[in-house]
């Protein structure tokens, strides 16, 4: 029956059958996620000389943000590709802090954020290589601890090894 | 001789398509037979009746020159029809180029809706606090494209909104 059908017809068929795989494609495809555990602090230099300060576009979009800290200092990186449908347990950035990510699919993450072994929250949202979603709160001497939650894009270069750990 | 044979004789006489000795005998009848004369003469009125008042009909043609375009037109629609020697660009437009537009029409309407969905599922995140102790604020920022959520205990005073660096946004 589909050899009768007009040559046009055929490859608009194979077209319309390309278009929808690769939406499945992409809806499926394994979910490379880097999650960074940041220091903010007011003082130019962190006591622990393995922190890295942070740099980069990352470094402009905090300068910009509400967040009042004048330093942030790489304290741990992590970066996990994450299946559609699988969850990643436990990606442990400190010893107090833990994350379980969740790959939903379409872009989306379900982000468990933890604290001392305790659930604190958890959140869904699509996750775009260009739009981190940070979380953070108070730590002594008032400075700050942020998680840095970002996609990182297929074809980007493998990051660096951890500043911390 | 019943009256139905009489009556076709009759008629047969009239028209002279009867032999010579049926004829005498029809003739020998008719002088005996008043109601025979009577029907002759009623059936020679009829005849001559209808021959004044019968449309003549003359062909344009001969006789065989009409029966030759009859057969003619027979055999003309005996004839299966012949194949179009080309197909017009229009049919083939028609054939091959419509179906396809049909279905990449399809396909935009499905990638408008897939883009479509995209953004307004890209729009919202939900999230959900484990207790009633820590609170949080949202604040997502187009301009740097960043989402921040800053969480406080509930109970430490010292933590207040007013030492958050998100105070002035939405709180779960």
């Amino acid at each position: 029956m589909f050899c009768s059908v007009s040559i046009p017809v055929r490859m608009a068929a194979f077209l319309l059958a390309l278009v929808l795989s690769a939406g499945i494609a992409r809806a499926t495809e394994p979910l490379r996620v880097e999650t960074l555990l940041l220091w903010g602090t007011n003082d130019a230099q962190s006591p622990d000389p393995k922190h890295k300060p942070v740099d980069g576009d990352l470094a402009k979009k905090l300068g910009n943000s509400p967040y009042r800290w004048k330093y942030y200092f790489e304290v741990n990186r992590k970066t996990n590709s994450i299946p559609a449908g699988d969850t990643k347990k436990n990606i442990q950035m400190s010893d107090h802090c833990a994350l379980d990510i969740k790959n939903v699919g379409d872009g989306h993450v379900e982000v468990a954020l933890s604290g001392d072994g305790k659930l604190l929250s958890m959140r869904k949202e699509p996750l775009k290589s260009d739009w981190p979603l940070i979380f953070s709160g108070a730590a002594k001497n008032d400075t700050a601890w942020l998680v840095v939650i970002k996609k990182v894009d297929a074809s980007a270069p493998k990051p660096d090894k951890p500043a911390g750990k | 001789m019943t009256d139905h044979d009489f009556e076709l004789k009759l008629q047969a006489y009239l028209d002279g398509e009867l032999a010579a000795p049926e004829t005498a005998m029809m003739e020998d009848r008719l002088g005996r037979d008043q109601e025979g004369r009577l029907l002759l003469a009623e059936l020679r009125n009829t005849c001559a009746a209808l021959a004044g008042h019968e449309a003549e009909i003359k062909l344009p043609e001969t006789r065989e020159f009409f029966w030759s375009k009859i057969e003619r037109e027979i055999g003309r629609q005996e004839q299966p029809a012949p194949a179009a020697a080309g197909v017009s660009w229009f049919t083939w437009l028609r054939r091959h180029v419509l179906p396809a537009t049909g279905i990449a029409f399809a396909v935009c309407l499905m990638s408008i809706w897939a883009v479509h969905r995209g953004k307004i599922s890209g729009q919202f995140a939900e999230m959900e606090l484990a207790s009633d102790d820590v609170g949080a604020y949202t604040y997502s920022d187009p301009q740097q494209k960043m989402t921040m959520v800053w969480f406080y205990d509930r109970n430490d005073n010292s933590q207040s909104t007013e030492l958050s660096p998100l105070g002035n946004v939405e709180e779960e």
